[in-house]
């Protein structure tokens, strides 16, 4: 239910940017100044493409998918930073064993 | 060439260094909630009975290991355990630039009213403004949203999106201030 309604969070805001951009860029585009359009021009791009992902079907985008966050990922960032900040090793111990 | 850099000035290294200004006060920010007393503070996602996911945060690394010490079938179930500060809560920088931009629009009305003419455009960028700010909020909440099963990267892409989004509302402010005064 989450990951549904966090995908359409997704789909709403980054077609929201890119339409929004579009239509910003066509009108700040008339007005501005010759380095003005050079800067939005330039920052609409990246709004696009990097928006894209969140727009486009998923099948499309199978490699840019990332890597799902394991379980065992966050163990593992619990672990570098303990080690990073000292704690009881009796602690540690215990984390690791729940980790393996 | 003058032009050029009294545009490139104002329209950019401005606003670029209202964002720095932005991004290390939001940096301390979230350092100061993420990091207390020298320890890390983390997010715990939790799975109930009846298989329904849920947050608790923050929470110190003393608690975790009290709760995997105390092994109570009747506790939720620990899924994921995520450092309560991480880059997706840089997000909140976007809705500072949206502001900032709403400042300059407001500036710019302002000393329009002063000189008795408002330029016919300038209701356009409010409304453009705000809807970049309704996406924002949007990214935002998907992010505040996102399950411990979801690819970290998506988070990092709407962070991206959101700041970059904010960065182009304030800089179109300028733009409106720079030639509106």
């Amino acid at each position: 239910m989450m990951r549904n309604e966090t995908d359409l969070l997704d789909f709403v805001g980054s077609l929201g940017a890119v339409l929004t951009t579009i239509a910003a860029v066509v009108f700040f585009g008339q007005r501005a100044s010759d380095v003005g359009k050079g800067v939005l021009y330039s920052l609409g791009v990246v709004i696009v493409i990097v928006s894209l992902p969140g727009i486009a079907p998923r099948r499309w985008l199978g490699q840019l998918r990332g890597h799902p966050r394991a379980s065992h990922e966050g163990w593992r960032s619990l672990l570098q930073v303990s080690l990073r900040n000292p704690v009881d090793p009796q602690v540690r111990d215990e984390l690791q064993r729940a980790a393996a | 060439m003058e032009d050029i850099v009294r545009d490139l000035v104002r329209i950019v290294l401005v606003p670029l260094l209202i964002m720095l200004g932005g991004f290390l006060l939001e940096m301390l920010a979230i350092r100061a909630r993420g990091v207390r007393k020298g320890t890390y503070k983390f997010k715990l996602w939790l799975r109930r009975a009846d298989g329904s996911l849920h947050h608790d945060a923050p929470c110190n690394i003393g608690e975790i290991a009290r709760r995997v010490r105390s092994r109570d079938q009747r506790a939720d179930r620990l899924v994921d355990i995520i450092q309560l500060a991480s880059f997706e809560d840089y997000t909140g920088l976007s809705f500072d630039l949206c502001i900032s931009a709403f400042t300059t629009d407001i500036v710019v009305l302002l000393n329009q009213r002063k000189v008795a003419q408002v330029a016919p455009w300038a209701a356009g960028t409010i409304a453009f403004h705000f809807l970049s700010l309704v996406w924002v909020t949007v990214l935002v909440t998907a992010n505040q949203r996102m399950g411990p099963d979801q690819p970290e990267t998506r988070a990092k892409r709407r962070t991206v999106q959101a700041i970059v989004l904010g960065f182009f509302t304030l800089v179109s402010g300028f733009i409106m201030l720079w030639g509106a005064l």
